[in-house]
């Protein structure tokens, strides 16, 4: 449904243009327009010409009509209005529709003020909500949120949140309990309260959709699976900033694996293709000597896929062997039919999953020869060490030779481990810290300087230590993030996605569903950066949305609140009506602001399935990272400007 | 103190964007210029206190840039200008000149143990076997 909305959208803005258009993107929006429709409906709806953003002029399209589809940036308004200038100046006579994602800003507005092309644009916006990345996996595809937030103080991707938010609580209606953690989910509970209040009594009830036909909903949660099909009923806002330390980490599930290695885009990922000896020769004598074998493919990855779907959240350790048994029990299947007509039909069937096993097996072992790799295997031992706090020379040291020894080793790598040794020891030790940084500088080039000093210091990824132990040994503790006796192959804890490492952020979610309140201690909570709140979302007498603290405790769906009443008959009501809150699965959308991991999902889908959970989570986000693309959003322009600076 | 951190800091880029819109007209004055900045944003950066470790990074670079000219005018060889440390040796060993190399790793303080390191990988990567024989 979030899905047809947004396609609704799309279509009425193309429509709201008359005759035969052309389309110009933004690359960041691009990416995951794919997502939403295909080429072929842009067609019917008169596009006749895609373009990605530039300067240049458009000359002669034989189209008059321009759309401008872009993030509402003060770049991209800088790059439309100069290439309208261009084109006026070859050729008048086009006309301009700019729409903004998520919404128009009075800066953006200004430059086309400023650069004398206001007049030539109808300006407008593309209030785009959650894009559907998978049956429960939403994301409003906002890169640079959390650099925006930490590191340069800006909130308007919160407007974007907050909005996406009430729009998702109109159509599957409001849940009860908000519950948050951090400076901005703060800051995006008191969004929410204020858009529910503006909306008055057409705010979302609580509980129940206002949608205008529940059939066409429940097909919808059919369709997408999302939520099992009811209203949700709690929210759970997490910033990102409550948790740097889990995207720094390596992600060791096959999904997140394939991201660390390969990178997953928009949902798919492009495995460099290694052809085999034999399928490069007959590459070679079909298309001639000037042939590239090989090339990169476009791999869909979601839950479509059905193998994907059964080994995405497993431990890579596992993926190998489970792989491998697929293909055995087809193959015995078929050496044991006894070729009734049923058992035919289902063999055929089990063919069908066949180029799925084969494509998975190839891209497993892309992934296997990444990581075999000796530099690898140095950084996970360095990351699992540096959790585990012992050696911590031995590592930082590690750290340092990193860059020189193995001269290829991406710099990100190496930032993210310097980052995971800020984080978890409450700052860099002073006698390593210049040390690294000189290292860094030596081995890429002393242009990253300001990168070093400014950029990651702003974030409060990379400091000084300044004295004390810093607050990661207190929360390991207090959370039990580190789990000894990990079984890769039969999970029974969460931590198994990191390999031993328990997610802060799932293990606050854990903590926050098993009990009521947030299930830890006040001073634990306290640790951590910006308010922890818990609210009910309800309404006065008036039928006025309102917030108040939650009384009803039925609705954390906790048995064991429930007090003990004085009738033994009201009692045994009571134990009735308990037992019905807990056998109702709740569903619960954790919300991560500023991004979140391919393994906190997986480890958040694992815990779903925990009987003593009992809720289906639904896992909404600004943006899908890893530790690299976080970094990347972070340092982008100063890299950028590093790389000018060298140049010279 | 954060105040003149960012006026360094700006100082410097403003500049040297100013000097990038230059280089495509001169080459050479360009060059000069940038390390002219780089020395002007180490003194900016050592009046404040807590940037001693900017201001011994900008010193260092507009060392690194000296010398990578020098070497680019004694040897005729224009392909060291901008690159890293660690490039910049490697590229030494790479052509041989071990006598360039070893001012570099005295200049700049490189460990025995990076130094050694980073000479056996390149010369293994250039399959320069008679060059690996003889260290």
């Amino acid at each position: 449904m979030i899905r047809e909305e947004a396609r609704r959208l799309l279509i009425e803005l193309l429509d709201s243009r008359r005759g035969k258009k052309v389309l110009v993107l933004d690359p960041k929006v691009s990416g995951f327009l794919g997502l939403l429709a295909e080429v072929s409906l842009l067609k019917e709806h008169g596009i006749e010409q895609l373009l990605h953003l530039s300067t240049e002029p458009l000359g002669d399209l034989g189209v008059r009509n321009v759309i401008y589809l872009v993030r509402a940036s003060i770049e991209n308004a800088k790059q439309i209005a100069e290439q309208i200038k261009e084109t006026n100046r070859a050729a008048a006579g086009f006309e301009y529709a700019v729409y903004f994602l998520p919404r128009r800003t009075i800066a953006c507005e200004r430059i086309f003020q400023e650069e004398g092309v206001y007049g030539d644009i109808v300006a407008g916006e593309f209030p785009l909500g959650f894009i559907p990345f998978d049956y429960d996996v939403l994301s409003l595809e906002l890169g640079t949120a959390y650099r925006e937030l930490v590191a340069d103080g800006d909130r308007s991707s919160l407007y974007g949140v907050a909005r996406a938010l009430t729009r998702l609580q109109a159509l599957y209606g409001g849940a009860a309990v908000l519950k948050g953690k951090g400076p901005a989910a703060a800051a995006v509970r008191s969004l929410l309260l204020r858009m529910r209040q503006e909306l008055g009594m057409e705010a979302p009830i609580t509980g129940a959709a206002r949608c205008p036909a529940m059939d066409s909903l429940l097909m919808v949660v059919v369709v997408w699976g999302i939520a099992g099909g009811g209203p949700i009923d709690e929210i759970i806002l997490l910033d990102r900033e409550v948790d740097a330390v889990t995207p720094m980490c390596t992600q060791l599930t096959y999904e997140g694996l394939v991201d660390e290695t390969m990178q997953i885009k928009h949902g798919a990922a492009r495995p460099w293709h290694r052809p085999s000896r034999l399928q490069r020769f007959a590459h070679l004598q079909k298309a001639g000597r000037n042939a590239h074998p090989g090339g990169r493919q476009r791999i869909a990855l979601n839950s479509a896929d059905k193998v994907f779907r059964d080994l995405r959240d497993l431990s890579f350790a596992a993926v190998g062997p489970q792989l491998g048994q697929r293909a055995k029990s087809i193959q015995s299947d078929y050496k044991t039919s006894k070729r009734s007509l049923a058992e035919l039909k289902e063999f055929a069937a089990q063919l069908k999953a066949l180029p799925n096993i084969q494509r998975h097996i190839g891209l497993a072992e892309a992934v296997n020869r990444a990581i075999a790799a000796p530099a690898f295997r140095a950084r996970v031992s360095v990351e699992q060490s540096l959790l585990d706090g012992h050696g911590l020379d031995a590592s930082a040291e590690s750290i340092e030779a990193s860059p020189i020894c193995r001269a290829r080793t991406d710099l990100f790598v190496v930032l993210r481990l310097m980052c995971l040794l800020s984080l978890t020891q409450g700052g860099v030790p002073k006698k390593y810290f210049d040390a690294l940084r000189k290292e860094i500088l030596h081995s890429y080039g002393h242009e990253y300087m300001l990168m070093l000093s400014n950029v990651l210091h702003c974030a409060g990824l990379l400091v000084r230590h300044e004295g004390g132990k810093g607050n990661f040994p207190t929360l390991k503790r207090a959370f039990r993030l580190l789990v000894d006796d990990i079984d890769d192959k039969i999970p029974t804890d969460v931590a198994y996605v990191f390999s031993g490492y328990a997610p802060l952020s799932v293990r606050l979610v854990e903590a926050a569903v098993k009990a009521p309140g947030w299930g830890v201690g006040e001073e634990v909570l306290r640790l951590l950066p910006g308010p922890a709140f818990e609210v009910e979302q309800t309404s006065d007498d008036k039928g006025l949305p309102i917030e108040r603290p939650v009384q009803d405790r039925k609705l954390t769906g906790l048995r064991r609140s429930i007090l003990p009443s004085a009738t033994p008959a009201a009692d045994s009501l009571s134990a009735g009506w308990s037992l019905r809150v807990s056998k109702k699965r709740r569903i619960v959308l954790v919300v991560f602001i500023g991004g979140v991991t391919f393994a906190e999902i997986a480890a958040l889908r694992f815990l779903g399935t925990r009987p003593e959970v009992n809720c289906s989570f639904v896992i909404a986000t600004t943006k899908l990272i890893n530790g690299t693309t976080l970094l990347e959003s972070i340092v982008d322009d100063s890299i950028r400007t590093a790389k000018e600076t060298a140049a010279l | 103190m954060r105040v003149r951190e960012a006026l360094a800091a700006s100082a410097r880029l403003g500049r040297a964007r100013a000097a990038a819109g230059g280089a495509g007209r001169a080459a050479e004055p360009a060059a000069a210029e940038v390390v002219r900045l780089l020395d002007r944003a180490s003194d900016l950066y050592a009046q404040t206190k807590e940037h001693g470790f900017q201001s011994r990074a900008a010193a260092e670079w507009a060392r690194l840039r000296r010398v990578q000219a020098e070497l680019e005018a004694e040897t005729g060889n224009a392909a060291l200008l901008g690159l890293s440390l660690a490039d910049t040796l490697r590229q030494c060993v790479r052509l041989g000149n071990h006598r360039a190399a070893a001012r570099l790793r005295a200049d700049f303080k490189v460990s025995e143990r990076r130094f050694w390191w980073l000479k056996l990988k390149t010369l293994a990567a250039a399959k320069d076997w008679e060059g690996l024989e003889s260290f």
